[in-house]
């Protein structure tokens, strides 16, 4: 624990202060808990030494003749988003502690301030930072394992773990196929909403009205066939997260409604009267580049500087290609024990193969090729052939046409079966189709009305 | 700068005491227990009050009451936390007093201020 100073003997701090006194005094008590204390008594001074070193925490003063502490922590946000931050005031009004919350500043300290308080508010913002000997391994999920070793995953998993702990709005950047909604995953099982929902949801994979429905809910009667009141994503993560995925694909009509619950904290069911307070760390992905869709205003600034508060970027497959050799051995050990227990290896020049293949399509794909190569090899040792041959057919498209479009099927049944609380004769009619066709959707997609019953009791 | 939210803050840290702005002469000598691992910051610490003291003089003498609230503000921020509550008390008064623009009041902290340095005594513990 960080309360032990020798636990606490790596541990950097930048404290910011233009009274000396002040500075002096804080400086003791940090140093006597083992801290290693970095004092400077302006805003310029502490950008100068961020140049250099990279502490575990900032704490600031917030009224400072040369740079009030928010301006600089505002800088210091831009270039490093995950770093822990505090500010100490003496004077701090309601705007102020909003824009340092906004900022992901840890704790807002009221001067003058009491050791112990200091102390603990300083142990709780460093323990947000994982050690500094944290290093490669694998991160487990209850969607799956984040395999890597690589110094480029190892620092967006150092970032995962510093920004799991507090509330902050993230948004994960990242090509299809890359592991974004494990990386949620994490942050959410890392972090204080472990024990409450995770909700996630494809902005892409629905149509306006109903992806509207999902995620703000309805009232009964509110629209045609909303013959049941539904409650919405929002609500259902109500003390957890929800994951917004493919977010750039969202309408701009509902971008807007979007914004005003990050806003409110507030939302209001379709056809609903009163607007139902909750409390939702909101994650989102995209494989898109947002920044250039706020440029070409297919993307609302204001919603987008909203979501973008810690940005988090997932590396491709092509960057990271040292990790290949320990996703290749996870995954032959993951599916010969979901398959026949068999564990089979790659001849060497097969591992080479994989190694140097470009994986348009990312872990996905990688895993895809493994599973195929897996399935046809009759020997224990895979061979470069059937590697290659795996990796040419996989290479153009991920999914046939009958694939995607079966995908977008299942999805859209469900998100019906969801809106509609499962009432198949209304959810049919929705659909434009009679209810025997409807069964039949069901069966292919092995979708049971049942299920959707349970989630409004 | 000073902030916008500075006449409530300050509100609801005076509360409804001592609406004269006067503090009270009657004040014992006092004794104050210092944490003793700050026992070597102290000289420098109580060295920066005399000279604030002295500075803050001046300013009243100026009619600078922006530059004595903000030293009294810097006061208040630092004193308790080294183990001066009273310190930390009488600049809250002083801080209030020239944001009023009290000269008279000012002055009044300032021999309140004046008479604690003189007298304080400080034990380790």
């Amino acid at each position: 624990m960080s309360s032990n100073p020798d636990s606490n003997m790596q541990r950097r701090i930048l404290l910011v202060d233009d009274d000396s006194d002040h500075l002096a005094l804080c400086t003791r008590w940090l140093t006597l808990s083992g801290y290693r204390v970095e004092g400077v008594d302006s805003g310029v001074k502490a950008l100068a030494c961020l140049e250099n070193t990279r502490p575990d925490l900032v704490i600031s003063d917030l009224v400072m003749d040369d740079m009030n502490g928010l301006r600089l922590l505002g800088e210091i946000h831009r270039q490093d988003p995950v770093l822990p931050t505090m500010i100490m005031s003496g004077q701090a009004g309601v705007p102020d502690a909003l824009e340092a919350a906004h900022l992901g500043v840890a704790a807002f300290l009221e001067k003058p301030l009491r050791k112990e308080s200091f102390l603990a508010a300083v142990a709780e913002a460093v323990n947000i930072t994982p050690p500094p000997e944290f290093a490669a391994g694998d991160l487990k999920t209850s969607a799956g394992q984040l395999v890597y070793r690589s110094a480029v995953m190892q620092e967006l998993i150092g970032r995962v773990h510093r920004v799991a702990s507090g509330s902050s709005t993230v948004m994960l950047s990242g090509e299809t196929g890359t592991g974004k909604e494990l990386i949620a995953r994490a942050l959410h099982e890392l972090g204080a909403r472990r024990d409450q929902p995770f909700v996630s949801i494809n902005c892409s994979a629905l149509p306006e009205p109903l992806l509207e429905s999902e995620l703000f809910g309805h009232e009964k009667g509110a629209f045609t066939g909303a013959s049941s009141r539904h409650t919405g994503l929002f609500q259902t993560a109500d003390g957890g997260t929800l994951f917004l995925d493919e977010i750039g694909d969202m309408p701009l009509s509902l971008q807007a409604k979007v914004l005003r619950v990050l806003q409110d904290f507030a939302v209001r069911p379709v056809g609903g009267l009163h607007s139902v307070k909750i409390d939702v760390r909101v994650i989102s992905a995209t494989h898109q580049d947002l920044a250039k869709m706020v440029e070409q205003k297919q993307f609302r600034d204001d919603l987008y500087y909203r979501l973008n508060v810690v940005p988090l970027h997932v590396p491709p497959l092509r960057q990271r290609a040292e990790d290949i050799p320990a996703l290749l051995e996870f995954f032959l050990t993951r599916l010969a024990e979901r398959g026949d227990g068999k564990i089979k290896a790659f001849a060497p020049e097969a591992r080479a193969a994989l190694i140097q293949a470009p994986f348009p399509g990312n872990i996905r794909q990688l895993q895809n090729v493994v599973e195929r190569c897996l399935v046809l090899s009759n020997s224990k040792l895979i061979p470069k052939s059937l590697v290659v041959e795996a990796l040419q057919d996989q290479t153009l498209g991920m999914q046939t046409l009958d694939e995607a479009k079966a995908g977008f099927e299942r999805r859209y049944i469900a998100s019906l079966l969801r809106a509609t609380n499962g009432n198949v004769t209304t959810a049919a009619k929705i659909a434009g189709r009679n209810r025997t066709e409807f069964y039949n959707l069901l069966s292919r997609h092995s979708l049971q009305p049942e299920e959707f019953r349970r989630r409004n009791d | 700068m000073r902030m916008p939210s500075m006449k409530g803050w300050l509100k609801h840290c005076l509360g409804e005491r001592n609406k004269t702005g006067k503090t009270p002469m009657n004040v014992a000598a006092p004794v104050v227990e210092v944490d003793a691992e700050l026992a070597d910051l102290i000289p420098q610490y109580l060295s920066n009050r005399w000279s604030d003291l002295a500075f803050a003089r001046q300013l009243l003498a100026n009619g600078d009451f922006y530059l004595l609230s903000r030293m009294a503000h810097r006061i208040r921020g630092s004193a308790a936390s080294y183990g001066f509550a009273r310190l930390g008390e009488i600049a809250q008064m002083l801080e209030a007093a020239a944001d009023q623009q009290n000269a008279a009041a000012v002055d009044a902290e300032l021999e309140a201020y004046d008479a604690f340095l003189r007298s304080v005594r400080i034990d380790y513990v």
